[in-house]
């Protein structure tokens, strides 16, 4: 996400680069809108969970349930002032200790409980689900054993109507946890107190003040980021980890909601004979869930499970025509097919199109390094080699403004049998040659 | 190099001493301008910077290295003659020929007239001698 993108643009109304409310009311508002949507979705959701809840409860306390034979179903039509109305009953045969008793129950058929329908091929569509000779569990009140009840179902379009909720939820949170990330990268004021401050630069190497290179970023000191082989160790460029956060968290609210669905559909099927499509619906989300994970799965497996990469350098900034000393350590339990690292050169542009800001990003230059094919990595003991690295005379040094860098990186590039391709960066700066002239 | 800015009656040459124009880190960059068929009175101000830009697919970014203000109040004279300047080339940004990104050098005189609209003429150089870059 690109500096000064805003889900709701409105709020920060853009006239070229000029705005005309302040990013930190903006900020706020956003937070608040999607805080709204996800208080929505709670009370949605919680609202639908409750009025299932009800709907599988004993219909008040001390009934007991009973298995009760359907001797016969009808539809019994009411008149009033507005039509017939009409009402499906079965007549349930069913035994109380001893004893045994028929009753006509009306059973629910839907979340909301209604007895009376006024269609006919509803009513009838109801009844449809009992079959005469089958066994359903009833509840009865032992004080009047001819009142009793049948559970309800839930119709398969129930799962629909969560979705809603859900989705609201889904859209809230991740609205909020991106809006305060997004806040962070901006560091807007309010966030500002609480984040570390940026480092301030020391004086260079050559005597000469960091604030001498406003467009160059400042590169580690040994001191910073001390190596164990060699000088200074490279950290690795992140890989996303907010993103893979808010996934994992979606990914299991929605598997941990499908399955539940998927329990209660199941066990209402298999219990009462209630709609199997419904049961099969949910089966779906749950396999899309399923399928989500593996893909989740497979992503961080490709990110962290390969084993940690270590980096290190002899010296640092880099200067065109220098020579320097590398060393890698590869960790994991893996055996590789091929493993290389490159200096490579990427162009970094943001931009506007209309409301949105936009990054692209291109690779201009790939200088290889190392290179070593079919070998086996054990667990414990890394994959160690050392190389060198020779910065031509003519490249571009590091760069960085507002809207446009230019960042040079040591890429790792890892091929694994029956895996993507595994790329891991360590961000080097590059400046200028010492004497100021570059070899023609 | 040279660079002539004309309007209807009127023009601005703004000239650096270095012919090919190709700079150093450390260098010195040194000029002169001088303005023709301006006179006194509708002369409001010039403005003379040393400045770098970014051309390309991102939001153009701009840094500015040394900037000269001149007001015909404070500075009674006559600029019908040279004006010379000069700067200290700094070590970076140098200039940049990428695919996404192009980083720029100018010398950029702007003539502030009165009742009339500004006058601005800039001169082109470069920082460093790196070569285009190339597709792979």
């Amino acid at each position: 996400m690109g500096r000064g993108r805003r889900w709701f643009p409105f709020f920060v109304k853009k006239r070229g680069e000029h705005r005309t409310i302040s990013a930190r009311l903006a900020l706020w508002l956003e937070c608040g809108i999607f805080a709204l949507i996800l208080a929505a979705g709670l009370i949605g959701l919680g609202f639908l969970v409750s009025r299932i809840i009800r709907l599988y409860s004993p219909p008040q306390e001390g009934f007991l349930p009973v298995w009760a034979k359907v001797l016969k179903k009808e539809v019994q039509e009411h008149y009033s002032g507005e039509g017939p109305l009409y009402e499906p009953r079965i007549l349930a045969e069913y035994h109380l200790g001893d004893k045994q008793f028929q009753a006509w129950i009306t059973p629910k058929h839907a979340p909301l409980g209604t007895a009376l329908l006024s269609e006919r091929k509803a009513a009838d569509r109801v009844l449809r689900k009992f079959q005469i000779g089958e066994y359903r569990l009833v509840y009865v009140n032992p004080a009047e054993p001819l009142k009793a009840e049948l559970l309800g179902e839930i119709p398969w379009w129930t799962a629909l109507i969560a979705f809603i909720p859900i989705s609201l939820i889904v859209l809230g949170g991740s609205g909020l946890i991106l809006a305060l990330l997004h806040g962070r990268n901006d560091r807007g004021p309010f966030l500002r107190s609480w984040l570390p401050q940026k480092r301030r630069s020391p004086p260079m190497e050559d005597g000469t003040a960091g604030h001498l290179w406003p467009t160059i970023p400042r590169p580690l000191s040994p001191q910073e980021s001390p190596g164990v082989r060699l000088a200074i160790r490279l950290p690795a460029r992140p890989v996303g980890l907010a993103g893979t956060l808010i996934s994992l968290l979606a990914c299991m609210l929605w598997n941990a909601l499908s399955l539940t669905l998927a329990a209660w559909s199941g066990m209402s099927w298999w219990l009462w004979r209630a709609d199997w499509s419904f049961f099969a619906f949910s089966l779906s989300l749950v396999l899309i869930g399923f399928f989500f994970a593996i893909l989740l799965l497979r992503h961080i497996l490709r990110q962290w499970a390969v084993g940690i990469t270590i980096m290190e350098i002899s010296d640092q900034p880099l200067r065109p025509g220098e020579r320097y000393q590398l060393y890698l350590a590869q960790f994991g339990s893996v055996r590789v097919n091929r493993l290389s690292i490159s200096l490579v050169c990427e162009e970094r542009a943001v931009f506007r199109e209309g409301t949105e800001t936009r990054i692209e990003v291109r690779q201009v230059q790939k200088l290889p390094l190392f290179r070593r094919e079919a070998f086996l990595i054990r667990s414990g003991v890394p994959f160690e080699a050392f190389f060198d690295l020779e910065l031509p005379p003519r490249v571009m040094h590091s760069f960085v403004s507002a809207h446009n860098q230019i960042a040079w990186a040591l890429m790792l590039e890892e091929v694994i049998p029956g895996m993507p391709i595994v790329r891991r960066y360590f961000p080097v700066i590059v400046f200028p040659p010492f004497s100021g002239r570059v070899l023609t | 190099m040279t660079i002539v800015t004309r309007g209807f009656d009127s023009g601005v040459v703004l000239r650096l001493d270095r012919e090919h124009g190709v700079y150093f880190p450390g260098d010195t960059l040194s000029g002169q301008f001088y303005l023709e068929g301006i006179s006194r009175t509708e002369l409001g101000g010039a403005e003379l910077s040393v400045l770098w830009f970014t051309e390309g697919k991102g939001t153009s970014d701009l840094g500015i290295h040394a900037v000269w203000r001149f007001q015909p109040e404070e500075c009674p004279l006559d600029w019908r003659w040279p004006q010379r300047f000069s700067t200290i080339i700094p070590r970076a940004p140098w200039s940049y020929e990428g695919f996404l990104i192009k980083i720029r050098w100018v010398v950029r005189l702007r003539i502030l007239l009165r009742g009339k609209s500004d006058l601005i003429c800039q001169v082109p150089f470069k920082v460093g001698n790196l070569p285009p870059l190339t597709l792979a």
